[in-house]
């Protein structure tokens, strides 16, 4: 449990800034150079590449780089556990659950379609 | 991705509906009623459904966000009590690739003049799973039940 919650700090920490959530909703559409990550953010690239070693340390992004390009991708083994499945399906089943509350709040505003007058 | 592997899972999800069983069963049962709340979001595009609700029929609907992966759901009632409960086999399919297979129990209680839904899924999470929009499902459920966490702590903690 301990070291659960000790990846989800860092998993947190890592996401709770906005151009690093930036990046990793980048990268979760595929890889990316470091430029390619620091094009569409306002910022040096140090300060790209620094936000880059938070979310490697995290867990949630690794890089590689060849020849002069470092290349980013999401890091699958952060996030693929059974926790991540569960929190996926249950996120799945809150909505619908959600929206079923909705529909039948709005039946109940409708009395000519109500069963029992 | 090659690599094979399982994953089992079981949770339970709970709500209470200020409503009788009756109209909440009739939400499952009801191919109209159903389409309004339980498929994909909105902006999803969704395929033809298929809905026959009774022991031994399927349920089939696909869909996905517009240009993303198509979700492919499909389903086998397996026990159906009027009002009380349901019972159905599922798989789900991520651009034809099987990535898991469930059953789910759905019960309906009556507690005073509402219904306690329970909604247990047993699932098997099929190879892994490297798939964007899982993680991002993940990752959002993440931030969903962090977002729910903080505003059960008081701002003074």
């Amino acid at each position: 449990m301990l070291n659960q919650h000790a990846e989800l700090d860092r998993m947190f920490h890592a996401l709770s800034d906005p151009s690093r959530r930036h990046m990793v909703q980048r990268l979760s559409r595929g890889p990316a150079s470091v430029s390619d990550l620091a094009a569409p953010l306002d910022m040096s690239l140090p300060a790209v590449i620094q936000h880059l070693q938070v979310l490697e340390t995290s867990g949630f992004v690794r890089s590689e780089k060849v020849g002069r390009v470092r290349t980013c991708r999401i890091e699958p083994a952060a996030l693929r556990t059974a926790e991540h499945w569960i929190a996926a399906r249950r996120a799945t089943w809150e909505r619908r659950l959600d929206r079923l509350g909705d529909y039948l709040a709005e039946q109940d505003d409708q009395p000519t379609k109500r069963r029992n007058r | 991705m090659s690599e094979r592997s399982t994953e089992h899972a079981t949770f339970v999800i709970e709500r209470t509906y200020p409503v009788s069983p009756a109209r909440v069963f009739a939400a499952w049962a009801d191919p109209v009623a159903k389409t309004r709340w339980f498929a994909g979001p909105d902006e999803w595009e969704s395929g033809p459904p298929e809905f026959d609700f009774r022991v031994g029929g399927r349920e089939r609907n696909s869909g996905g966000p517009p240009g993303g992966p198509v979700h492919a759901f499909d389903a086998l009632y397996q026990d159906i009590v009027e009002n009380e409960r349901i019972v159905y086999s599922y798989d789900m399919h991520l651009d034809g690739t099987r990535i898991s297979v469930s059953l789910a129990t759905v019960e309906l209680k009556p507690v005073g003049d509402g219904t306690r839904l329970i909604v247990t899924e047993q699932a098997v999470f099929l190879d892994g799973a490297d798939y964007t929009f899982q993680r991002e499902q993940g990752t959002r459920a993440l931030l969903d039940s962090l977002d729910a966490e903080l505003r059960r702590e008081p701002a003074n903690a």
